[in-house]
C-alpha cells in the first residue's frame, strides 16, 4: 500500500503541477484581473489600477452586452428546445429498428464533421443568399415574390437564419448521445410493455424518457457549455464586421474589447475578464439548476 | 524493486518529456524570435507581417526581402501572421518573443504599441524620411504618437465614391457632372436610374460610412463623435437629417434593390455592370475587378457637401499599413532601413500597382489606372477623417448603430426611430 502511494505521488506530481500552471494559474489571475483596469491582456501586474466591482456595474450597465446576454439566452433557450426536441425525435426513431440506421446517423451527424466557418459559408453563400441562395430561389420559383425578397443576413433576420444554421449543425451530436443512453435500457421492458399493450408513444413516455434523464443533464450540460462559448457562428454571420448587433454573444463582446477591433483601439482586459468570468459563473448556475431539477435515480441508464 | 524501479523512471522519462515538450514550445514559439536574437549577430532579423503569405502584398515584401539579404547580407525571417497580429503581437512582446519590426493598421500602431516601439524621430530625420510621406497621415501618426514618430506609414487609402464610368457616359453624364452637394448626387442618381440601371449599391459592413460621411458633412467629425459617444442623438438635429438623407436614397430607388446586401455581393453589382456606384476604400477597385474578373474603368469623386454643412471635399477617410520597429530589438537600424525599403522607392511603387493602391512615397507620383481619378483630390484633402468617420471607435454603441443604419436603409424604422432608438443606448 506504501508503495502504492509512491507511485499514486510519482505518477500525480507532474499533472498537478502542470494542471497548477496551465490552468489554475490562469483562472485565477483571469478572476483577480476582473477587479481591476488593465488595457492589455499580458501588462505587467504593476500597471493594474484596482477599481473593486467596477468592471461589473459597467458590464451590467451596457446596452451591447445586455443585447449579448439576450442573445444568448435565445440561443440557448429556443435553440436548446429544438435540438434537444429533434434530437431525441432522431434518437428514438433510430433506435426503433428503423433499415439502415448506420446510413441515417451517418447522415445527421456528418454537420458535426465539417469545420464550422465551412459550413457557415455554406448557409451564408447557398442558402441565404439574398440574391442566388436556395431559399430565395425556391421562393421564387414559387411565385411568392415576398417571402423571395427577404433578406436572412440583415435586420432582425439575421438572428433566426443564424439560429437555424448553428441548430442544423447540433442535432447530430447531441442525437448520438441520446442513441448512446436509449440502445442501453434492456430490450426487455419494451417486449413486457408490447405484452401489456403499450404503443410506441407510452413505451417513450414511460420508459425511455424516465431512464434517459441521466443523459439529459449530459446534454443539457454540453449544450449551456457551446453556447456559452458561442463564437466562430456569430463571427462568421458578422463578417467582414468584428461584431454584429443581431448576433453578439457575450464571446464576441469580451474578444472586441481585449483586442480592439477594426476603426477601434480601446482595448480593456480587466473587463473582459470579468465578462470571461460572469460565463462560468452562468455555467455554474444551469449546472446548479439541471442537477436540482433532475434528480439521479437508482435506475437510469 | 525492479518493478519499482522501473516505475521511477517512467515518471522520470514522463517528467522530462513534459518538461522537453514545454521547452520545445516555448523554443518553436520564439523560433523566429530566437534566430533574430542568435542571428542577430549572424545577420538575421525578424518581421512579423500582418499579411498572409498568398496575399499580393507579401509577395512583393518577399521580394523586398530577398533584395535587402542580396544587398546586405542580412537575412530576414518573415513570419506571415495575418490580420491576427493585433491579438498576438502584445502577448508576444511581453512574453520575450525576440521580434525586430511588425506591421499593422497605423492608427492600432500608434495609439496601442507605442509602448514597445521605437522612437523614428532621429532616424527619420538622418535620411529624410518624412519628406516621403504623405504630410497628411504624418501628421496623423504624430498626434496620435503624442507628437512622436513611432512608425513608419505604407500603403495609405481614402475613401470616397467610386464609379464605373462607361455607365455614367452611357447615362449621358460627363466629369462636370461629378456632384458636389448632395442634392447633386440625387439629381445625378435620377439620371443614373432614368438610364436603367441602379445608381448606387453597398455592402452591409459599410452603411455606417454612407450615415458617417452624410453626418460628418453636417457638423464635422468631432462633433459627431461627441453626440456618438455621449448619446446626444436627441439633440443634434442633424443626425435626424443625416438619416432622413440616407433613408431618401433607398426610398426613391437610387440604390440597389439588393442594398444593402452581404458583403462582398453589393460592390461586385458595379463589377456585374448593374450598378454605377459605391462609397468605399480605395482598395475597393481591386477588389471589384479581383472578384468579377472585370476590368471596370473607374471614376472618383468625395462625398458631396450638405446645405450648411462644415465640411466638404477636403475631408475624407485616410488610413494606412505601417511598420513599427521594437526598441528591444539589437538590430534596429537594419529594421528600420528594411522597413523603409517597403515603403518607399521601387517597392512602394511595386505594391502599390500589385493591388492598385495608393504609392506612400511621395516621390511615386504614378497613381495605378484604377484609383488615378483619386490622386487630385488625396493631394487637396486637409482633414482627416478616421474609419467611418469614428463611427466604430466604440466598442458598447458601433454594433447598435449599425443594426439601426441598416434597418434605416430598408425602411424597418423611421428616422425618428432611429434617434430614439440611438438615444436609448448606453
Amino acid at each position: 500500500m506504501k508503495q502504492n502511494k509512491k507511485m499514486i505521488v510519482c505518477f500525480l506530481t507532474p499533472a498537478l503541477i502542470f494542471f497548477v500552471l496551465m490552468f489554475l494559474y490562469p483562472i485565477i489571475r483571469t478572476i483577480v484581473m476582473s477587479f481591476f483596469k488593465v488595457e492589455g491582456v499580458s501588462d505587467a501586474v504593476d500597471t493594474w489600477q484596482f477599481v473593486g466591482i467596477s468592471n461589473y456595474q459597467k458590464l451590467f450597465a451596457t446596452s451591447i452586452f445586455q443585447i449579448s446576454m439576450i442573445n444568448m439566452g435565445k440561443i440557448w433557450l429556443i435553440g436548446g428546445i429544438a435540438v434537444m426536441a429533434i434530437a431525441l425525435l432522431f434518437a428514438v426513431i433510430l433506435t426503433s429498428g428503423i433499415r439502415f440506421k448506420s446510413f441515417w446517423r451517418a447522415v445527421i451527424y456528418v454537420p458535426n464533421i465539417i469545420n464550422a466557418v465551412a459550413m457557415a459559408t455554406m448557409w451564408i453563400q447557398y442558402v441565404f443568399n439574398k440574391r442566388f441562395g436556395l431559399l430565395h430561389s425556391m421562393f421564387a420559383a414559387l411565385g411568392l415574390e415576398d417571402l423571395a425578397g427577404i433578406d436572412y443576413m440583415n435586420g432582425s433576420w439575421k438572428f433566426w437564419s443564424l439560429l437555424i444554421a448553428f441548430c442544423f449543425g447540433s442535432v447530430g451530436y447531441f442525437m448520438l448521445i441520446y442513441i448512446s443512453g436509449i440502445e442501453r435500457i434492456p430490450q426487455d421492458y419494451y417486449e413486457a410493455a408490447t405484452i401489456d399493450g403499450a404503443n410506441k408513444l407510452k413505451q417513450f413516455i414511460y420508459i425511455t424518457l424516465p431512464l434517459i434523464k441521466g443523459v439529459f443533464k449530459t446534454c443539457m450540460t454540453f449544450w449551456t457549455v457551446s453556447v456559452v462559448g458561442f463564437f466562430v457562428w456569430s463571427q462568421m454571420w458578422a463578417a467582414p464586421q468584428a461584431s454584429d448587433m443581431q448576433t453578439i454573444t457575450p464571446f464576441v463582446y469580451m474578444y472586441n474589447i481585449v483586442f480592439g477591433t477594426t476603426g477601434n483601439v480601446q482595448r480593456d482586459a480587466g473587463m473582459g475578464a470579468a465578462v470571461g468570468i460572469l460565463m462560468a459563473v452562468v455555467v455554474m448556475i444551469v449546472f446548479f439548476i439541471v442537477n436540482k431539477c433532475v434528480k439521479d435515480d437508482d435506475l437510469e441508464f | 524493486m525492479k518493478k519499482k524501479l522501473v516505475s521511477v523512471l517512467l515518471a522520470t522519462a514522463m517528467i522530462a518529456t513534459l518538461a522537453a515538450g514545454c521547452g520545445s514550445g516555448s523554443g518553436s514559439g520564439s523560433d523566429g524570435g530566437d534566430s533574430g536574437s542568435d542571428s542577430g549577430s549572424a545577420g538575421e532579423i525578424t518581421y512579423w507581417s500582418m499579411w498572409n503569405s498568398t496575399e499580393n502584398q507579401a509577395k512583393v515584401i518577399q521580394e523586398a526581402a530577398d533584395a535587402y539579404e542580396e544587398e546586405t547580407g542580412i537575412h530576414v525571417n518573415i513570419e506571415w501572421k495575418g490580420r491576427d497580429i493585433k491579438t498576438l503581437i502584445g502577448a508576444a512582446l511581453d512574453a520575450g518573443e525576440d521580434i525586430d519590426l511588425f506591421d499593422d493598421d497605423y492608427m492600432r500602431m500608434c495609439q496601442n504599441n507605442t509602448k514597445y516601439l521605437l522612437d523614428l524621430t532621429d532616424y527619420a530625420a538622418e535620411d529624410d524620411l518624412e519628406s516621403h510621406i504623405m504630410p497628411i497621415i504624418l501628421e496623423k501618426a504624430k498626434e496620435w504618437g503624442g507628437g512622436t514618430l513611432y512608425c513608419i506609414p505604407y500603403q495609405p487609402y481614402t475613401t470616397g465614391v467610386w464609379y464605373d464610368k462607361d455607365m455614367w457616359e452611357d447615362a449621358g453624364l460627363t466629369d462636370a457632372d461629378k456632384p458636389e452637394t448632395f442634392d447633386d448626387l440625387l439629381a445625378v442618381c435620377q439620371t443614373l436610374k432614368d438610364s436603367g440601371v441602379n445608381p448606387m449599391t453597398c455592402n452591409s459592413d459599410t452603411t455606417n460610412l454612407l450615415y458617417g460621411f452624410q453626418f460628418a458633412r453636417y457638423i464635422g467629425q468631432d462633433a459627431v463623435l461627441d453626440c456618438y459617444n455621449n448619446s446626444d442623438w436627441a439633440n443634434v438635429p442633424e443626425a435626424k437629417q443625416a438619416a432622413e438623407d440616407i433613408q431618401t436614397l433607398f426610398a426613391e430607388g437610387y440604390m440597389s434593390p439588393n442594398a444593402p446586401a452581404q458583403y462582398p455581393d453589393g460592390q461586385n453589382e458595379i463589377g456585374f455592370g448593374e450598378s454605377c456606384m459605391v462609397l468605399n476604400a480605395s482598395w475597393i477597385p481591386n477588389e471589384i475587378n479581383q472578384n468579377t474578373g472585370t476590368e471596370v474603368n473607374f471614376g472618383f469623386f468625395p462625398w458631396p457637401s450638405v446645405e450648411g454643412g462644415v465640411d466638404g471635399p477636403e475631408a475624407s477617410m485616410v488610413g494606412a499599413q505601417s511598420i513599427g520597429i521594437v526598441a528591444e530589438s539589437d538590430m534596429t537600424q537594419e529594421a528600420y532601413d528594411f522597413a523603409k525599403m517597403i515603403a518607399t522607392g521601387d517597392y512602394d511603387l511595386q505594391m502599390a500597382e500589385s493591388v492598385s493602391s495608393i504609392p506612400a512615397d511621395t516621390a511615386n507620383t504614378e497613381w495605378p489606372a484604377a484609383i488615378a481619378e483619386a490622386e487630385p483630390y488625396f493631394k487637396e484633402m486637409t482633414k482627416a477623417y478616421d474609419w467611418a468617420v469614428g463611427l466604430e471607435t466604440n466598442a458598447d454603441i458601433k454594433d447598435i448603430l449599425n443594426d439601426n443604419i441598416i434597418k434605416l436603409c430598408t425602411s424597418e424604422i423611421t428616422p425618428d426611430e432611429f434617434i430614439s432608438n440611438m438615444a436609448a443606448t448606453q
